[in-house]
């Protein structure tokens, strides 16, 4: 019978290997104010992905979506998805399906988009964070993450309270 | 009137419609989320040289580790509609493998879950 060694107990660590993706979705006022909100949390460039338009003529006039991948840990992405409030209904409803939430940077919420019951915040991208962009990447992150961890904090309670608390919004939006 | 541009003339190149790469099909025969991750598996690896332009990218792309079906739309420079076409039918014929998003998995991202990416959040 053949002995066990130590190292038989050790598995090589595979890039990538199981790995669980979560997304949150961002509704910016601008493009400004999306790369303002996106850009300093991701330590690569931003990426965009083209989606379609229309669920009935595939493959026509595709919108950009710009997108932050954020490798929270070996096994676990957070995909942060933004387009601004012009983008058609299909696509913010292709960005809210299965998220975990909403982030709406910029000054107010905009109207008319369906949330279908997904908690959302709401990031003021005045000031430095909107300001910071590619330049000062990693002094803005503090100020940058806080709503996304605002929301995942409130999609917890969420899931943990029956009577779901109500969405943060400042004093001047309600 | 003006004239139709020629085509040679395009500094993209020569141009087709998106549905020239996938064959005429315009829709995937699998539900891809943006966020569903894809790797390259050992035959995919080994057919990479023999599937054409956008596949072999695909499959090079995925080799390493897992990319998410928008970041492969991206860096492949095809409509995300494109890309899934591709996509399912790479992985119908074995050389890919998907793993779905945490929501298309379970129905509903779990709170032990959201609690990783809050303490990952946090230590960013």
């Amino acid at each position: 019978m053949g002995s066990i060694s130590c190292d038989d107990a050790l598995v090589p660590v595979v890039p990538g290997g199981g790995v669980t993706a979560v997304k949150i979705a961002v509704l910016a006022e601008s493009d400004h104010a999306l790369r303002g909100l996106l850009e300093p949390l991701s330590d690569r460039p931003i990426m965009t992905v083209r989606v379609d338009r229309y669920h009935d003529v595939r493959f026509d006039d595709p919108v950009p979506v710009r997108f932050a991948r954020l490798d929270l840990d070996q096994s676990l992405l957070l995909y942060l998805f933004g387009v601004t409030r012009s983008a058609p209904v299909q696509v913010v409803d292709e960005l809210l399906s299965g998220a975990v939430g909403v982030v709406f940077a910029g000054s107010a919420r905009p109207e008319g988009i369906d949330l279908h019951g997904l908690p959302a915040v709401h990031a003021p991208t005045h000031g430095r964070v909107c300001s910071l962009g590619v330049v000062d990447r990693g002094a803005g992150v503090g100020r940058a993450k806080y709503p996304f961890t605002s929301l995942v904090q409130q999609a917890i309670a969420r899931r943990r309270n029956v009577y779901p608390c109500t969405p943060y919004f400042p004093r001047r939006l309600r | 009137m003006s004239s139709p541009v020629d085509p040679r003339q395009d500094p993209r190149g020569h141009l087709v419609r998106p549905y020239a790469m996938t064959a005429g099909r315009t829709e995937a025969r699998r539900d891809l989320a943006l966020e569903s991750m894809v790797r390259s598996t050992r035959k995919g690896v080994r057919a990479a040289p023999a599937v054409g332009r956008d596949r072999r990218i695909i499959l090079d792309l995925c080799t390493d580790g897992y990319q998410s079906v928008a970041e492969i739309a991206a860096q492949l420079g095809r409509p995300l509609g494109v890309t899934r076409v591709l996509l399912s039918e790479l992985a119908e014929m074995g050389l890919v493998d998907i793993e779905e998003s945490a929501h298309m998995a379970g129905g509903e991202v779990s709170v032990a879950l959201l609690e990783r990416v809050l303490s990952g959040l946090h230590k960013l």
